[in-house]
């Protein structure tokens, strides 16, 4: 750790530019279609120990004990919000991760690809548990969904899901628009 | 969806920790007190080495005699005014006046013996002609620590969580390769060397790593501001003053 602490402190300023440069790629504010793609693609299969537990410390552990509960494998987003039986409070972490992403200035995932994950959750508590994890209105769930099976660069994985949550909340005949 | 959106603050900003060493309750003061110095010491401990060429022993007397005289005694924290800039500007500026003072004094010692120059006296002269050059200096060792404590941060929260791989990536193929100039091991390479899948797992690992780091960073950074809608605004000016 020491090392790697002098390395940094000796450095030459455009190796710590570049490095920071580099890095700020991950977070650039103007993303191409394909640039969310990969992203959100990414995010899909994402560890959840490693971006829910960075919530806080303390929460780290509830992750993981929630993810293994009961004989589940909940590896990444994507395991927990097509699983046909999640745990409610994981789906409430994964809902809470989207909203610190959207409106933190710790945010690290575009604000677009944290939109879909919020919605995806929200969706995903409706059509597997049948429970609402949000105070946003029907419409206001029903609008947001909608949005978010407008991006073209959604997985069919995450279309699925928002889909189920979109006819959990106003099934099809009784959809406005 | 705003009505069911909170807003993230970093626990303590250095601006809390200011006003906390300035408490009543003596604990409190210095526990505060402590925290600040453990985040301000060693950029200026490096400064001096850097700019001034002192030895490890000479940097350390500088700098806790400014504590002891400036912080403790003359109780300099209490002028310190958070509408009015940064907590950093305002200790270098501080440190500034304390350093040139040292120097003179180290000069009229040096002038009459006995006694000796504690400090490289030529450079009493440069100081006043080279506040720009110090300000910039400091301000490089700040970004420079701010960096190398994301990076430890990131490291420890790689260890914690068995993310081994993604600090492996991280350091392979950006630490490494901009700060030591080591040529980036290849994707095939770390593939076998860690036991992944494929190339393009490799590749999201290091997506995974750049958010990790950025994430750190922003913590870091949002320690030492008044308000989190600041830290966008101090990280373009740190990168600026590389």
């Amino acid at each position: 750790m020491e090392d790697v602490h002098s390395s940094i402190i000796d450095a030459s300023s455009a190796g710590v530019r570049g490095l920071l440069e580099e890095t700020a790629e991950a977070d650039r504010p103007t993303w191409s279609r394909d640039d969310l793609a990969a992203v959100f693609g990414h995010q899909w299969t994402a560890p959840l120990a490693v971006d829910l537990g960075g919530l806080d410390e303390t929460l780290a552990e509830r992750v993981r004990t929630l993810a293994t509960a009961k004989g589940l494998v909940l590896r990444s987003f994507g395991d927990l919000l097509h699983h046909e039986n999640p745990p409610l409070a994981l789906l409430e972490l994964s809902k809470e991760f989207a909203k610190r992403s959207l409106y933190s200035p710790y945010a690290t995932i575009p604000n677009e690809v944290a939109r879909v994950l919020y919605f995806a959750s929200i969706a995903a508590a409706l059509s597997h548990c049948s429970r609402r994890i949000s105070t946003l209105s029907d419409d206001e769930i029903a609008n947001g969904i909608r949005w978010a099976l407008s991006r073209d660069w959604l997985t069919d994985g995450a279309r699925e899901v928002l889909s189920a949550g979109l006819e959990a909340i106003q099934p099809q005949g009784t959809q406005g628009e | 969806m705003h009505n069911d959106a909170e807003q993230d603050e970093p626990q303590v900003t250095r601006w809390s920790l200011v006003a906390h060493a300035q408490d009543t309750d003596p604990g409190a003061r210095m526990e505060a007190l402590a925290a600040l110095l453990q985040t301000y010491l060693p950029v200026l401990k490096w400064y001096l080495g850097r700019h001034y060429g002192l030895d490890p022993h000479q940097r350390e007397d500088l700098v806790q005699g400014f504590v002891a005289a400036k912080i403790l005694n003359q109780d300099l924290l209490s002028r310190a005014d958070r509408s009015r800039g940064r907590f950093r500007t305002f200790l270098l500026n501080a440190f500034q006046n304390y350093v040139r003072d040292e120097l003179r004094k180290a000069r009229a010692a040096r002038r009459a013996p006995p006694g000796g120059a504690l400090l490289p006296l030529e450079e009493a002269d440069r100081v006043s002609s080279e506040d720009a050059d110090m300000e910039r200096q400091f301000h490089r060792a700040w970004v420079r620590h701010s960096v190398a404590k994301a990076v430890q941060g990131m490291k420890g929260e790689c260890a914690a969580h068995g993310r081994e791989d993604v600090w492996a990536i991280f350091h392979s193929r950006l630490l490494a390769p901009m700060l030591g100039g080591d040529a980036p091991e290849s994707y095939d390479v770390l593939v076998a060397r860690l036991g992944l899948a494929s190339p393009s797992q490799a590749s999201n690992l290091l997506i995974t790593a750049k958010r990790m780091f950025n994430r750190h960073l922003r913590r870091v950074i949002a320690d030492t501001v008044a308000a989190p809608a600041q830290v966008e605004d101090e990280l373009r000016e740190l990168k600026r003053s590389l």
